[in-house]
């Protein structure tokens, strides 16, 4: 044999994906264009509060072009229900939504009709002639105001405008904070912000001649999931509808949950028996699909003269919008158990209420409820150094987690797996040279400018955890994910996964997998199809919390293990040696000096002509995994920035962020993944703010006014790994693809704070630079 | 976003579309590069009848200099006008102004004349005519005019072009010898309307004082703005850091801009103070007493 082939895993062999997306031969749902298609278009409400008296479609759906018009109550005649809420907590006011309008509106852009009709241009055309009458009401803007006893509240037959609530930890011993050497007491909000993937929602619906079944292609991260809960509001069984996703040009837990829409273009087309299809636009995926992040923490700290945290209490108020998407008040709850960061603190009492306004609901998003929890720690580990006069790295040291003490149990119930959190700490001063910092302040100074530097440490859940825990927490799914592999007589092998792709490489990375355990090239002989809830195994929820690697990765792990076994019982009968002697390496099964292609393996298997006694014909192994836990990827990051005092334009002139996500499938994958979320999380410290009116009229309806960052606003991003496996996941590896998100938008405040000295508005993001200005202004003491 | 429905007619001659304008008037609106209108449009917050193309009007894109005036065709591109060696050997700002102005790909479709008629008090193109002092020959079926571009700008988004008129041609004037030239803006992200910026042109007597300064902020009111006070200010001043701060002062002290989203009022006058003292510090730098000997040229 000639040279070995390398390990395919922790190579960075070029994604499987690019060559088709890179040359625009990507298939998206909109590239789809059945003969007979009709499109779709929402009308949606224009004020952000009102009772809807009456909706009049008659000159709608009399204009030529126009197929259809619809309200609520004509889908409940079709047989629609409301959508079902996927994680509900005990007390929750809304367990299920509309899917249009009835009675009320809620916040400008919620859909009321759908019209149907023979171009989007007839059918936006239409959309104008729907006549609403609408009786205004006061909007609520924000969560503060929402929960004022006086407010207006959304829903009249509730007590007040709080959806859900839920307190992570125990009750915090009132007795630390009231004997402590130090206690803060700190407000911390983040802004509204919008996912914004490339591509915006879509769905295409056909119904299949000659049967009720309808298949869909629906831009979405997971399809059996969508698969059940459209189904289900469209009334008919799982088995109905099936669920394709197609190349999806991004995500970012947007498209995690289901939206009415999705269930509204498959009822439809099941309906009339024509395809129906929908196309979200840019302005109605800004205004009309989900916002995410908004919300105000008031945190009490309590720590002893050394800087030990002894206790955390307080409220987080989460701003809903209108009404819960498909996961509720979920990363509400996330972000009240994370408060506590990566540092040991015992006693924690942090009560999470998820309260409703006139503003598009909120969401899933990359990082869900992190870095929500991160702004606030590693802003409040920041204050707490300032307040003893000790570096802020010291403190984060004297608090962390140590390694060992891992499998570390937090006070609100989250088990961490592992990992040395002041050794990625260490290497981030190292790497950021931050001793050296003082004299590079100095030379900033000399040409006017106001340099500072600062840190944030995170640790983020991924991977979900064990499907039982998830149940008792109430979600509607749970972990598990199921992995099939089948040989072709060529002996090249198909995996085939439930799991969906938003760009993230998944089918390199499992075919990286499954080429090592098979003695395959990843490049040329192993191929993956991914998300068909009909055609691919069951995955339970898709591409969400950083899962896929962890879980699909473990599952196509253990059922390329099963096809190898297979292989090498086969293999031992052609060469007469123990199967346990048999290696699988180079495409071929080898023991001692003899060697058979794994073709020829493979003809055998599938013919079954030539195989040793007791071995069954086929070539095709199936796996499924459910992790005990899930895992929890770390890090540290370092942010130096650089202020021009003139505009309050920050600057970042280094980024260093160290990241332990456990084992590497494929480092450029797993960068490119950091890279992007780091990307997203300076965009959010620095630029993206969705904001509205005291009306509740959105004024960032366009991404000319909500501001993401392109490339010249990303600075380069310098990036360690540590390597710490996951001990109780098959193949080590930790969620990779949130991590990255949690400490840019705190280490950017803590940087702030350090150029210019602290000041109250470093608590609140967006830093955008009339902000920032304004911060200088008023740590000089003046306005 | 999908436009309201309309017609489309694409004039094969300027003619054709000032007799098209003629007949459609208020019913209709020229498309040149489409960078602003068709996003107007797929909003729906423009509902022309009409649309009279005049994007490919070859007659119409050009940069010539006559008698020291450069004259610029209102089809021209603005990236063609970015790179002209013609317009930035007089004119060196506008280069520099256009390369603020949104991304390259934007600006190899979007006209000149298209900017200008747009007349947006936060777009570059604007702010350069005014400061430039440059002249809007515009045409309907019934003759041409020459508009100042003081009288050219006439509030937010609207210019002194009547329904039934088209926009022909930019003039601009040559730069007073020696003068240094400047434009300096602040935007959120690269290629975004600017927070703030400013437009100078200081000439020098022969005794290196200021002489016939002009100055032109953007975002600053509803038109192009030309702070006068601050060009009075200077006059027959050196331009020392001193008096050129002072200036500034005094520019951003005649303004009280709109807030919005991106910036309130009282920052967005400090940023143009900040923006305003850095053009003309740059400019002051690039200026010289006129040359007697004028080698080349
Ligand atoms: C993403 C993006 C970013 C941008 N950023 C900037 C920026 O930073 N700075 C900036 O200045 N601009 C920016 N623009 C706008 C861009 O410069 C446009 O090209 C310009 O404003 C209009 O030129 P146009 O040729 O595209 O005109 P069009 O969009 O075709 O027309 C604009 C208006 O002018 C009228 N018009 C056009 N030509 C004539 C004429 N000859 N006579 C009379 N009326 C006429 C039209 O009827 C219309 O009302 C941006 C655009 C985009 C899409």
């Amino acid at each position: 044999m000639s040279a070995h082939r390398d390990r395919a895993v922790g190579r960075s062999i070029a994604r499987l994906e690019d060559p088709r997306l890179l040359r625009g031969e990507g298939n998206f749902v909109a590239d789809q264009n059945p003969t007979g298609t009709l499109h779709a278009h929402f009308v949606r409400g224009p004020i952000a509060h009102g009772n809807l008296v009456n909706v009049n479609c008659e000159r709608a759906i009399a204009l030529p072009g126009v197929h259809a018009v619809l309200t609520v109550s004509d889908l409940a005649q079709i047989g629609a229900i409301p959508l079902k809420v996927g994680w509900n907590h005990p007390d929750q006011q809304i367990t299920e939504t509309e899917l249009l309008a009835s009675d009320r509106v809620r916040w400008v852009g919620q859909a009321i009709a759908v019209v149907l009709a023979d171009s989007l241009y007839i059918a936006e055309d239409a959309g104008e002639l729907v006549e609403l009458e609408l009786e205004p009401l006061p909007a609520i803007t924000s969560a503060s105001a929402a929960i004022d006893p006086d407010a207006t509240k959304l829903y009249p037959d509730w007590p007040d405008n709080v959806l859900a609530e839920y307190t992570a930890g125990d009750v915090a011993n009132p007795g630390l904070f009231a004997e402590a050497a130090i206690t803060l007491h700190e407000q911390f909000s983040i802004q509204r912000l919008a996912a914004s993937p490339l591509e915006g929602r879509a769905a295409l619906a056909v119904a299949q001649p000659g049967s009720d079944r309808v298949t869909a292609w629906i831009s979405t991260q997971a399809a059996h999931h969508a698969s059940e809960v459209i189904a289900e509001a469209c009334g008919w069984p799982t088995s109905r509808l099936r669920v394709i996703t197609p190349d999806v040009g991004g995500g970012f837990g947007l498209k995690e949950a289901v939206f009415a829409e999705d269930v509204i273009t498959c009822l439809l087309a099941g309906h009339f028996g024509r395809p129906v299809k929908w196309i979200e636009d840019r302005r109605e995926n800004l205004i009309g699909s989900a916002h995410c992040r908004q919300c105000e923490w008031d945190i009490e700290l309590a720590a002893d003269q050394d800087g030990r945290i002894l206790a955390l209490r307080g409220d987080l108020l989460y701003d809903m919008g209108g009404e819960p998407t498909g996961v509720g008040i979920g990363f509400a709850r996330v972000a009240a158990e994370m408060l506590g960061g990566p540092y040991r603190i015992e006693s924690v009492e942090v009560k999470a209420r998820g309260v409703v306004t006139n503003k598009t609901p909120a969401g899933a998003y990359r990082g869900y409820g992190g870095p929500e929890a991160a702004f606030a720690i590693e802003r409040l580990i920041d204050l707490l150094a300032l307040r003893l006069n000790l570096p802020p790295h010291e403190v984060r040291r004297r608090n962390f987690v140590q390694p060992d003490q891992f499998p570390y149990s937090s006070a609100s119930g989250m088990v961490y797996d592992s990992g040395n959190y002041e050794e990625a700490l260490d290497l981030a001063l190292a790497r950021s040279d931050f001793a050296g910092f003082e004299r590079r302040r100095e030379e900033a100074q000399k040409l006017g400018l106001l340099r500072g530097i600062g840190m944030a440490s995170f640790v983020k859940p991924s991977g979900l955890t064990n499907s039982r825990i998830m149940a008792g927490a109430g979600t509607d799914h749970g972990n598990s994910e199921t992995v099939t592999i089948r040989m072709t007589a060529d002996g090249a092998a198909t995996v085939l996964s439930g799991v969906s792709s938003q760009g993230q490489g998944h089918e390199t990375i499992l075919a990286q997998v499954c080429a090592d355990v098979l003695g395959l090239d990843p490049e040329r002989e192993i191929s993956v199809l991914l998300g068909d809830s009909q055609m691919t195994p069951y995955s339970s929820a898709g591409a969400i919390n950083s899962r896929v690697a962890i879980i699909a990765g473990a599952a196509a792990r253990l059922a390329a293990e099963e096809l190898r076994a297979k292989l090498q019982l086969i293999a031992a009968g052609f060469m007469d040696v123990a199967p346990t002697a048999v290696v699988l390496a180079d495409s071929q099964a080898v023991a001692g000096g003899k060697s058979v292609p794994i073709a020829q393996l493979a003809k055998a298997a599938l013919t079954g002509f030539e195989l040793p006694d007791g071995v069954e014909p086929g070539l095709e192994q199936s796996a499924t995994y459910d992790p005990p836990n899930g895992t929890f990827p770390y890090g540290t990051h370092v942010a130096e920035i650089e202020i021009e005092p003139g505009s309050g334009a920050i600057e970042i002139v280094r980024y260093i962020a160290v990241n332990d996500s456990g084992i590497l499938l494929n480092p450029a994958i797993v960068n490119g993944q950091l890279i992007g979320a780091i990307a997203q999380g300076i965009g959010g410290a620095l630029l993206e703010e969705i904001a509205y009116d005291s009306n509740g009229q959105i004024q960032t309806a366009s991404l000319m006014d909500y501001l993401l960052p392109t490339a010249c606003e990303i600075p380069r991003i310098e990036i360690e790994h540590l390597c710490t496996p996951a001990p109780h996941i098959p193949g080590g590896v930790k969620g990779v693809g949130e991590s990255g998100i949690l400490a840019p938008a705190p280490a950017i405040a803590n940087a702030l704070a350090n150029a210019l000295g602290p000041v109250e508005a470093q608590n609140h993001l967006p830093f955008s630079p009339p902000v920032v200005w304004e911060m200088i202004r008023a740590a000089d003491g003046i306005g | 976003m999908k436009p309201a429905p309309f017609d489309y007619v694409r004039a094969t001659h300027p003619d054709q579309a000032l007799e098209l304008l003629a007949t459609a008037g208020d019913e209709s609106k020229l498309l040149a590069g489409g960078q602003s209108l068709i996003p107007m449009l797929n909003f729906r917050l423009a509902r022309p009848a009409v649309l009279i193309d005049i994007g490919r009007l070859g007659e119409l894109s050009y940069i010539n200099r006559q008698d020291g005036t450069l004259r610029i065709g209102a089809t021209t591109r603005q990236a063609q006008l970015e790179r002209s060696k013609l317009a930035s050997a007089g004119w060196p700002l506008l280069a520099r102004a256009i390369g603020w102005l949104a991304h390259p790909q934007i600006r190899s479709v979007g006209t000149v004349g298209g900017s200008v008629a747009h007349a947006d008090p936060a777009a570059e193109l604007p702010v350069a005519c005014s400061v430039l002092e440059a002249r809007m020959t515009v045409a309907s079926r019934s003759g041409k005019r020459e508009i100042s571009a003081d009288d050219f700008f006439v509030t937010h988004l609207t210019s002194a072009i009547e329904a039934d008129e088209m926009l022909l041609e930019i003039a601009i004037p040559a730069a007073p010898d020696g003068a240094g030239q400047s434009f300096v803006e602040y935007s959120r992200r690269h290629g975004d309307f600017a927070l703030g910026g400013a437009a100078v042109v200081i000439p020098l007597d022969a005794q290196g004082r200021c002489a016939g300064v002009r100055i032109t902020l953007m975002t600053a009111a509803p038109v192009p703005w030309r702070a006068r006070t601050a060009e009075k200010l200077l006059e027959g001043e050196l331009p020392g850091a001193q008096q050129l701060a002072a200036a500034a002062k005094a520019a951003a002290s005649e303004i009280s801009p709109t807030s919005d989203i991106h910036g309130g009022s009282s920052y967005r006058k400090a940023l143009a103070q900040t923006l305003c003292f850095q053009a003309l510090t740059e400019a002051a730098a690039m200026a010289t007493p006129p040359d007697v000997t004028r080698v080349g040229k």
